[in-house]
């Protein structure tokens, strides 16, 4: 089945399922109260914020090989090894390397989407090494066998309840379950990964250029412990995670929380320069950091999308997204959903298969209203239409549609007869359309404005 | 109609050319900008020569206003194009403009909300203008959701293209007005009053959905109006 | 690995040439740095240590961090006795440092032996499960924010701040300051360290219906003994 059948099929199903409907709406709304009420408890201006933010952020994609380049030597100069891989093959042979190198039987993870994007669970399943989701959204998705539904809050979607049978089928507890019992019912199934696994594979929030420095924002602590317990830390970051300074966190950190989640700032914010240092007692011994290009170099070319490549991964934009509140994570079936995901996906991946994604929208622009670093998202949804329109994947039947409805309302006297013709025949048209349709479509006018105008003037 | 005979009451001349047809939204919306183009042409066509153009939708001012330099970017129309942006105005940004709101005084009866369209909100930023406008009906309660104000669902071909998706859109947005005890809901945009009343129609909810020029024709005839 | 390493030269070589082809000719000026007065509106203009420190205990404490303030380090003792009650002393981890030593020495573990992450090195056995309580240093507390900044030089590495369920912080007001942006400059300043955290709060989460459960897999309780002197 194409790509485009399979998101018809799953977000119409989504779409018709009221109980999902519901569980979106009460967890979106608590969001909204959440976030809008930090945004102006601890931003003076968010407005001036964000713009701030999408400035520097603009900046430093302006310097990004420079600023890569010295990331790269500063966090070399303490002991990390860096990997540039150009797809996700190179970033999972790297991985595989490491795996080898380290004799590693068993890995701890920590959430991180850039994993997600090279599919490295199951790549590394499928080699038999045993891998732990550590943060709780996380593991309930593995758990479930599910990708995650959103790239900040991965089990958005599941109620307690679920959670609940999902944890007493696979890690025996209790069935009733309160949330408080199931987070510490994963935080005992975990305790032991993370000493006895071998490395621990993290994502990155932000790569530093000043100071050669990667930071991993978290409330968990399962971040923390995956790159503090096993001998070895891989870090898999996006090239355009980049700040130029270490001196910018004191504004993206508390802008990307109070976006993410409405906190004023997430429990740890770690900074982290090289694996255990000559003079340290504690902490890994090795660290590797693979700089994950996987299309990102291309977009970063179009100078229409580089500004996606500002993107912080808040899911604001998801949060906001009226069509993703309707159909869910999961009929995206892209690693990052929502109109972010809609505007990149098509470029990262493929037109042909993900374009319909940007079609899929309303454009009413609630996503770039939200967005803390102000990518244009919804006009960049109207540009991949283009696009798509241009590369020729509208189809016949639009192609053909829109022509004729350009040659008819290219002329007055066309329309007037196109519309007296739906006025004489749309009796009988109506009594052909199945009812569901019937109800749809809305009759014509009695009489038309301009019928009205000419009464009037008589 | 409502917006010629408001527009009429406050001493405006308005003059309808027969000869319009779309402003081409439709097609540039749908990625097809070659279409967009040859239609738009005809709009540009219809009203060069006018004063002052103003539209009882915040959607197709939006499409002249800020995509109609796109559409006619190297073409000889362009410069038509564009002198057409400072001239094109949604009804209620007219209105507020014109230092016409005072002149308002209108009535109306029950618990009334409304919907502001997300090309009125959004591309324009129209945000404080339809209230100007609206505050001045009295004699009506105005009740408003809590929660964030959220797409009707209409979204132009997209509305087509994905019905499912739209309608839900719609009913979730209904029930927030239903929620909050609306028993007449006002919204600017013909797309989304058709969007929602459709939506209310088919799911038979109590609720009458208005444009806001007819919402306001009727508010200014209202008999308990003293004139 | 030196396959993949010359691989990932040539990937390196690639990908910057494909970027270097995407920048501007004449790109904007960077911003200058984000200041903390231009954005946030609770930031602190002052330097007195009385109203830093109200800021602190009130958003350490919203967040349901335990605090205690002080006036000695014998008080501390106290302190710190009435948190360890209950636990046997050998399920209690310390930094070696000089002030903690202080502390130990006026609380009810005074004639106890608390093993210290040096004593765990000199075994060559540095593992932390068994602890249920660790007990550190900080670097900074930004009072905005009810933060505590600890590098691994205050907490003898990694795990010792994070894997105990209890994390018990002994600090002095003097290491209070105003907002993250004095934090982050202070980091500049001390650069010989791999690591480095800003801590607000005990560990939590919010990924079962957004209902806030702490402890999830960082420390459940997080204390800290405020030493005013």
């Amino acid at each position: 089945m194409s790509q485009l059948q399979s998101f018809l099929d799953n977000s119409e199903n989504k779409a018709l399922d009221e109980i999902h409907r519901k569980k979106i709406i009460k967890a979106v709304t608590s969001y909204d109260q959440t976030v809008i009420g930090m945004k102006s408890e601890q931003f003076k201006d968010w407005a001036h914020s964000r713009e701030v933010a999408g400035k520097i952020k603009q900046a430093t994609l302006d310097r990004l090989p420079d600023y890569l380049e010295e990331f790269e030597s500063k966090i070399q100069a303490r002991g990390a090894q860096v990997l540039w891989a150009e797809d996700a093959q190179a970033a999972r042979s790297f991985i595989d390397e490491i795996i080898a190198r380290h004799k590693v039987k068993q890995v701890v993870k920590s959430k991180s989407m850039t994993t997600e994007e090279i599919d490295l669970n199951e790549h590394l399943e499928e080699q038999d090494i045993e891998v732990f989701e550590s943060d709780l959204g996380e593991l309930i998705v593995q758990l479930a066998g599910e990708k995650p539904y959103h790239i900040v809050t991965p089990a958005m979607h599941k109620s307690k309840e679920e959670i609940a049978e999902l944890f007493n089928e696979k890690l025996n507890s209790d069935p009733d379950s309160t949330a408080e019992e199931l987070t510490m019912t994963a935080r005992a199934f975990l305790r032991n990964a993370y000493v006895t696994s071998q490395i621990g594979i993290t994502g990155a929030n932000f790569l530093i250029a000043d100071e050669g420095a990667v930071v991993m924002i978290e409330n968990e602590g399962n971040g923390r412990l995956s790159m503090a317990c096993p001998p070895v830390h891989v870090v898999v970051a996006g090239i355009e995670k980049m700040l130029p300074r270490l001196r910018d966190l004191p504004l993206f950190l508390p802008l990307l929380s109070t976006s993410g989640t409405g906190q004023e700032v997430t429990c740890y914010n770690s900074i982290i320069k090289g694996p255990k240092g000559e003079e340290e007692v504690d902490g890994p011994e090795h660290m590797y950091v693979i700089l994950l290009d996987n299309g990102r170099s291309e977009l970063f070319q179009d100078e229409e999308f580089q500004q996606a490549l500002r993107c912080i991964r808040c899911g604001a934009c998801l949060n906001a997204c009226p069509v993703y509140r309707t159909i869910g994570g999961h009929s995206y079936d892209t690693t990052y959903q929502g109109p972010i995901g809609s505007v990149i996906t098509p470029h990262l991946r493929d037109l042909a298969s993900f374009g319909h994604l940007a079609q899929a929208s309303s454009l009413c622009g609630a996503c770039t209203d939200v967005c803390p670093v102000k990518i244009d998202l919804h006009h960049l949804l109207l540009e991949n239409r283009w696009r798509s329109k241009k590369a020729g994947l509208s189809g016949i039947k639009w192609e053909l549609i829109l022509k004729i409805w350009a040659w008819v309302f290219k002329s007055r006297s066309r329309l007037n007869g196109m519309s007296k013709f739906i006025q004489l025949t749309q009796g009988l048209v109506r009594m052909l359309m199945p009812k569901s349709l019937r109800e749809k479509v809305p009759r014509r006018a009695k009489k038309s404005f301009g019928e009205l105008w000419k009464e009037r003037q008589q | 109609m409502d917006m010629v005979e408001v527009l009429e009451r406050l001493n405006y001349q308005v003059t309808y050319n027969p000869a319009q047809t779309c402003c081409g939204q439709p097609a540039f919306n749908a990625g097809h900008r070659e279409e967009a183009h040859s239609v738009a042409s005809c709009f540009l066509e219809a009203f060069k020569e006018a004063e002052c153009i103003v539209c009882p939708s915040g959607s197709c001012v939006a499409m002249v206003r800020k995509f109609f330099p796109q559409v006619f970017q190297s073409s000889k129309e362009l410069e038509i194009a564009k002198s057409l942006e400072s001239k094109v105005f949604e009804f209620t940004e007219f209105l507020v403009r014109e230092g016409k709101v005072n002149e308002l005084s209108g009535q109306a009866e029950g618990k009334v909300a409304f919907h502001n369209s997300c090309h009125a909100m959004r591309e324009l930023r129209l945000i404080d203008e339809p209230w100007a406008v609206l505050r001045k009906i009295e004699g009506c309660q105005w009740v408003q959701p809590e929660v964030e104000p959220t797409c009707c669902g209409f979204g132009g071909l997209f509305s087509v293209k994905f019905s499912p998706i739209s309608q839900t859109m719609a009913k979730t947005r209904l029930e927030q007005f239903v929620d909050c005890g609306a028993d007449t809901l006002v919204t600017n945009d013909p797309g989304c009053l058709q969007q929602l009343k459709t939506e209310a129609s088919s799911k038979s909810l109590g609720i009458d959905i208005l444009h806001l020029s007819q919402f306001l024709n009727r508010a200014l005839n209202h008999p308990g109006v003293r004139s | 690995m030196k396959d993949s390493l010359s691989q990932s030269s040539t990937a390196r070589d690639r990908i910057l040439i494909r970027l270097k082809r995407g920048v501007p000719e004449n790109p904007a000026p960077l911003p200058s740095v984000p200041q903390d007065h231009e954005h946030f509106t609770s930031y602190l203009d002052v330097k007195d240590r009385d109203s830093l420190l109200g800021r602190f205990q009130h958003r350490f404490e919203a967040l349901q961090g335990e605090f205690f303030l002080v006036d000695s380090p014998q008080e501390a003792g106290k302190a710190l006795s009435n948190l360890v009650s209950g636990i046997e002393p050998n399920r209690i981890l310390s930094q070696d440092d000089s002030l903690i030593e202080k502390v130990l020495k006026s609380s009810s573990l005074a004639s106890e032996k608390v093993k210290s992450t040096d004593d765990l090195l000199a075994q060559d056995s540095l593992s932390f499960e068994a602890y249920e309580i660790g007990v550190t240093t900080a670097f900074k507390l930004v009072a905005r924010t009810g933060s505590i900044v600890m590098t691994c030089r205050q907490a003898a590495g990694r795990r010792l701040s994070v894997l105990p369920p209890l994390h018990i912080v002994i600090a002095k007001a003097s290491q209070l300051i105003p907002s993250w942006e004095e934090g982050i400059e202070s980091l500049r300043d001390e650069s010989d360290f791999s690591y480095a955290s800003f801590i607000t709060g005990p560990s939590r989460t919010a990924d079962i219906e957004k209902i806030l459960v702490l402890g999830a897999h960082g420390p459940k309780r997080l204390a800290l003994i405020l030493i005013k002197e």
